[in-house]
């Protein structure tokens, strides 16, 4: 098991910000962990790096527990830049990691030239731009060559050319066996990198309950849309109206010339449609109406 | 304005007057249980002072009636002696008021009493100790409480709302409460600039010197707050706890040894306020200005600091400078407060006026260096080439590292070294001009004094010539044949010659012959007393005497000024201000200065300069964990490897213990070094007086030697070895002092509060072993923060505990460290992170 998460509460004061956790992780992956702001995601990574400490629960990280600090000889965090040293050189943190973790100048190097920071190396962070300190967070989370890496917004700030660069790479090292759990509000670059995802709100995980026929989905073109949602409300379809004349129609069981024929008996006329499978977005969308429907 | 109600709402949020509560309130409460206990010595020191003019006035009167029965007197003396026996009686009735403690009766009985002395002394009558100068400001003193109609109150021991408000004013009014306000809030342009907030103001439509008009004004508030709380508390305080009524018109006398001046305890401290408020004023504006150029706080409180401390040192130095118009002149609070009030003393609020308006209209005025706005783009080289240290060293070692490499890349480490170096120069400049000055005034006062012995010699000669009598004067108490008197006057004057003309030919070293002798004329025990000694006491003529017995015994030069040493045994009355500035005239006639190596190190120490580089240091390395938490955390990015919490304690603590050692011996040497090069290296063996304490002096088998005085014995101490002493306690204090800091930041998170705490563990424990521990003062490490007064013995011998020693001290300082580590061990075992 490469992440174990077992039963995880967490608050500060009264405030619950993770309320009985669970999640697993058994075999390298790209897991994306998504929710809204204040959600609980970086607290969760933070404690399930021992940053913080949580209240109830275990964490296990590639075998140990997450409070004996050796998992960072195997596993990265990427936290925000608020965890640089303003006064230091992008080399200066790299080089303590280097001296922490008996890794050699070379290795450095070749993980900066990776990530295309090379430039930049021996500047104080204090004048690095947003994306500078991506790369140079991203550099020291790559430097020692991790089993797991978690991923805090980690394509945030980053300019096109360097996200594209850093999904790739994000890529290439899930292939190589690397198993990354990463945070973003960036759900289309989410759906580039995988499908597995842990959704977040108010510090619980979501569980997924959409079958496979609920991720597929029909955006309908018709000439009445109220009369439409007016016949369709009487089905067992669920049924959003996107647009000013298109409708998004999820069937789940209910054949598709059903649909057909209860909008011809609502007098709705179809002028197109396209079927569709569910993206993050949708999923999202989906899972976190239905958990606010069913607050 | 909004700009102004938003800089309050900042301060009030900070919760940073709620601190400032705390800091007043803590010192006031103190101040205040310090004085309650001691009222009935109050009554006990009135006694002791009646008792010695009614020994006085029954001696004379005596006398008088010893002459007036054997029909001795004349109408003048028949008159003294019934006017004596009136001074008696109106004696008596005020020792009865004093001893029925009637305090609203006494000043009445005191008038009488001082009226029927004048009468006495107006009719010719002779009462030595009661006369001049101080009779003077009695009487003044007894006419003004007598027409506001005032009680007797203790002013030692203030505890009435007038004297308590006055008390705890000459304390939170002072330097003490400029520092406490400066570091509460004097950073708050230049914290924005650290932070960064200050771009979001620039990006708001108010223009920057609206902003900076805006804090000048919230901090101007600020300091009427503080103001206000020390007045408020002061009064609340002595109020609920005590019963005295509150007489505003209290007197409070001023002398300048000629003049006397009374004002009321309120206009004391108007004039106190006023003049502090003109200080904060100046020190904020000052602030701001430096908040142009500066990013950092630490930075800007370095320099801040550094130019009140040269500018107030330099003000010091020299009297032309001391004048309403130099700002730093304001800084010298004790010294402008107990002058004579001069009609020029409204320029000092009307000048901090103007000079706060100059630097703030500088600092809207002068462009803002753009580097403190968005941050320097600086390259550095890595460490090593970038190699790293892949197969040495623990984890502690990695960390310690990492330490010294954050210390050297955030540039505070060579400020505080240029800080260091600037202040040790200055100081070592101004040592030099003082000894030197000293030395002259000393060398032009001998000459003098041997002018005058010659004009004596001359007169005596012709007094033997004429009647073989003894001269009169200085000497009539004592008992030698003028023979003796010339001899020895020819001696000093033989010995004072030579040493003149050594000196002028560099050499220093015959001085000590005739200081020798000097100091025996004085000893009963050894020669004649040249002139009245009483309030210097037999100690320092027993000390002085051994001293230069021992410089003459090693060859050693004498320092200069003065024949004596100066010594806490000094016998100057505490109530008598007249006596207060002779016992000043003393000591700074007396006080050594020279400016060789060694004994600039000795003055290092003895003038408390040592609390700089601790202060420094401490806020230099004893951030610890506070300093990587709160707003920008990069304590999480050491936490994400594979170091434990207890490697980063340890690892902080080994570099900042290596960081002191090499500055506190760096600081040793270079203070050695400019001495050396500028003057001389300095005599290893000088003597260093320490103070032997009762119990150890009158111990079998004491070493030392035992004088004459309350049993109180000295030996001297090399003043290599001295310095060694004072060199080692120093550098265990500093270490203490900053692994209590970082121990403390396992606690808390924001740098203010970490150095407040540690701040107000020292402060508080200082204050609570020398009210609360008694006679275990030897056991508390903050018992040796006052590292002088403990390797001369001077504390041990105040408290009569020779425990109070410099190896205990040692002992106990590297304990109290081992202890605060372990804590600091436990509380991160215990700490919730995060």
């Amino acid at each position: 098991m490469i992440v174990s998460v077992k039963d995880v509460h967490k608050s500060f004061g009264k405030q619950k910000v993770l309320d009985n956790v669970s999640f697993s992780i058994p075999e390298p992956d790209i897991v994306a962990l998504v929710g809204p702001n204040g959600s609980g995601k970086s607290t969760l990574m933070n404690v399930m790096t021992h940053i913080l400490k949580m209240d109830e629960g275990s964490v296990t990280i590639l075998g140990k527990s997450n409070t004996d600090p050796n998992i960072f000889r195997n596993m990265s965090f990427m936290q925000d830049h608020s965890v640089l040293y303003d006064y230091l050189t992008g080399y200066d943190h790299l080089q303590f990691i280097g001296d922490v973790q008996g890794l050699s100048r070379q290795q450095i190097l070749n993980t900066a030239e990776r990530v295309g920071m090379t430039a930049y190396l021996n500047k104080k962070t204090a004048a690095y731009s947003l994306g500078m300190k991506q790369h140079l967070l991203l550099t020291m989370a790559l430097v020692n060559d991790p089993k797991l890496l978690i991923l805090d917004e980690p394509l945030n700030g980053l300019d096109p050319s360097s996200q594209i660069r850093v999904r790739q790479l994000l890529k290439t090292l899930y292939q190589e066996g690397t198993t990354i759990l990463l945070s973003s509000h960036n759900l289309a670059e989410i759906d580039r990198l995988t499908s597995h995802i842990l959704f977040l709100k108010d510090g619980r995980l979501i569980k997924e309950d959409m079958s496979e026929h609920e991720q597929v989905f029909y955006e309908l073109t018709v000439d009445r849309p109220e009369q439409a949602v007016a016949t369709l409300q009487k089905t067992t379809v669920t049924i959003e109206k996107i647009a000013e004349n298109s409708l998004r129609v999820c069937l789940g069981d209910t054949p598709v010339h059903q649909l057909f024929q209860s909008l011809k008996d609502g007098h709705v006329t179809v002028h197109d449609i396209n079927k569709k499978v569910a993206g993050s977005e949708e999923r999202y969308r989906t899972i976190f109406t239905k958990a606010g429907q069913r607050e | 304005m909004k700009a102004l109600k938003f800089e309050l709402k900042k301060i009030w949020r900070q919760k940073k007057l709620l601190w400032l509560l705390l800091i007043i309130v803590l010192p006031t409460v103190y101040l205040y249980q310090y004085h309650v206990p001691q009222p009935a010595e109050y009554a006990q020191s009135l006694k002791s002072k009646t008792e010695s003019y009614q020994s006085q006035v029954a001696r004379v009167d005596q006398e008088l009636d010893i002459k007036k029965f054997s029909d001795q007197l004349d109408e003048q003396g028949l008159n003294h002696s019934k006017l004596i026996k009136d001074v008696r009686a109106a004696l008596s009735e005020w020792v009865l008021e004093i001893n029925q403690e009637n305090w609203m009766a006494v000043p009445k009985k005191e008038a009488a009493f001082l009226e029927a002395l004048t009468t006495f002394k107006e009719a010719g009558g002779v009462l030595p100790e009661l006369g001049g100068k101080e009779l003077d400001v009695e009487r003044q003193k007894n006419a003004w409480m007598l027409v506001h109609d005032l009680p007797y109150e203790d002013e030692q021991h203030p505890i009435s709302p007038h004297l308590f408000m006055k008390e705890a004013g000459s304390w939170l009014f002072g330097l003490a409460g400029v520092v406490v306000l400066l570091l509460f809030f004097g950073h708050t342009l230049v914290v924005e600039k650290e932070q960064h907030t200050w771009l979001t103001l620039r990006t708001q439509p108010i223009q920057v010197s609206k902003h900076m008009i805006a804090k000048f004004t919230s901090l101007l508030m600020v300091l009427s707050v503080y103001v206000g709380l020390v007045i408020g508390l002061s009064l609340l305080v002595s109020k609920l706890f005590g019963a005295g009524a509150l007489y505003t018109a209290y007197p409070h006398v001023l002398s300048s040894g000629t003049d006397i001046y009374i004002m009321t305890s309120l206009e004391h401290v108007v004039r106190t306020m006023v003049l502090f408020v003109g200080v904060g004023m100046f020190v904020f504006a000052l602030n701001i200005l430096a908040a142009t150029w500066i990013k950092h706080v630490f930075t800007s409180f370095l320099i801040v600091f550094s130019i009140l401390g040269v500018g107030l040192f330099v003000t010091d130095f020299f009297p032309v400078l001391q004048s309403p118009v130099n700002p730093f002149q304001h800084l010298r609070f004790t010294d402008v407060l107990a002058g004579i009030p001069q009609e020029t003393d409204w320029l000092y609020p009307a000048f901090a006026l103007v000079w706060s308006v100059v630097l703030v209209s500088l600092a809207i005025v002068l462009p803002e260096s753009e580097r403190t706005l968005l941050g320097g783009r600086v390259f550095k080289p890595p460490f090593r080439s970038g190699h790293t240290r892949r197969s040495n060293g623990s984890m502690i070692s990695n960390v310690f590292v990492f330490e010294w490499r954050k210390l050297l890349r955030c540039g505070q480490f060579f400020r505080v070294l240029a800080v260091l170096c600037l202040a040790i120069i200055m100081s070592y400049a101004l040592i030099s001009y003082e000894a030197e000055t000293k030395a002259r005034t000393y060398m032009a006062s001998l000459e003098a004094y041997l002018n005058a012995i010659e004009l004596e010699i001359k007169d005596i000669e012709e007094l033997i010539g004429s009647s073989g009598k003894q001269p009169d004067g200085k000497n009539e108490q004592v008992d030698r044949t003028p023979e003796q008197w010339m001899t020895a006057l020819k001696t000093i004057m033989m010995l004072g010659e030579k040493a003149l003309d050594s000196y002028n030919s560099g050499n220093t070293k015959p001085l000590a012959d005739y200081q020798l002798f000097h100091n025996n004329m004085l000893d009963n025990s050894k020669g004649p007393i040249l002139f009245g000694f009483e309030s210097y006491g037999r100690f320092g003529i027993e000390a002085s005497i051994a001293e230069k017995e021992w410089l003459v015994k090693h060859d050693i030069q004498p320092l200069l000024p003065g024949d004596f040493m100066t010594n806490i045994h000094e016998q100057w009355q505490e109530n008598d201000p007249l006596e207060q500035v002779k016992r000043e005239k003393f000591k700074e006639e007396n006080t050594k200065v020279s400016d060789s190596g060694l004994y600039s190190l000795y003055m290092f120490f003895e003038r408390y300069g040592y609390l700089l580089p601790i202060v420094l240091l401490l806020f230099l390395l004893g951030a610890g964990f506070a300093g990587e938490q709160g707003k920008k955390r990069p304590l999480h990015y050491v936490q994400t490897q594979p170091v434990t919490d207890h490697a980063i304690l340890y690892g902080k603590i080994i570099h900042v213990v290596l960081i002191i050692t090499s500055v506190i011996a760096g600081l040793g040497l270079l203070i050695v070094l400019i001495g050396t090069l500028f003057n001389r290296f300095g005599d290893w063996l000088y003597p260093i007086l320490h103070y032997d304490t009762r119990q150890a002096s009158t111990a079998p088998g004491y070493e030392g030697t035992l004088t004459e005085f309350g049993n109180y014995g000295f030996h001297f101490i090399s003043l290599g070895d001295f310095i060694l002493r004072e060199l080692l306690l120093l550098y265990l204090l500093t270490v203490l002092v900053v692994i209590v800091s970082i121990v403390v930041s396992v606690f808390f998170k924001r740098i203010f509060n970490v150095f407040l705490m540690t701040v107000l563990i020292f402060v508080g424990g200082f204050v609570l072993t020398q009210t609360l521990l008694e006679g275990f003062t030897y056991l508390s490490p903050f018992t040796y923060v006052d590292i002088n007064r403990v390797v001369n013995g001077e504390i041990a011998t105040q408290l009569d505990q020779p425990l109070v020693h410099w190896m205990v001290g040692s002992a106990v300082l590297l304990i109290a460290t081992v202890c605060v580590m372990i804590i600091g061990h436990i509380g991160l075992k215990y700490k919730k992170r995060g």
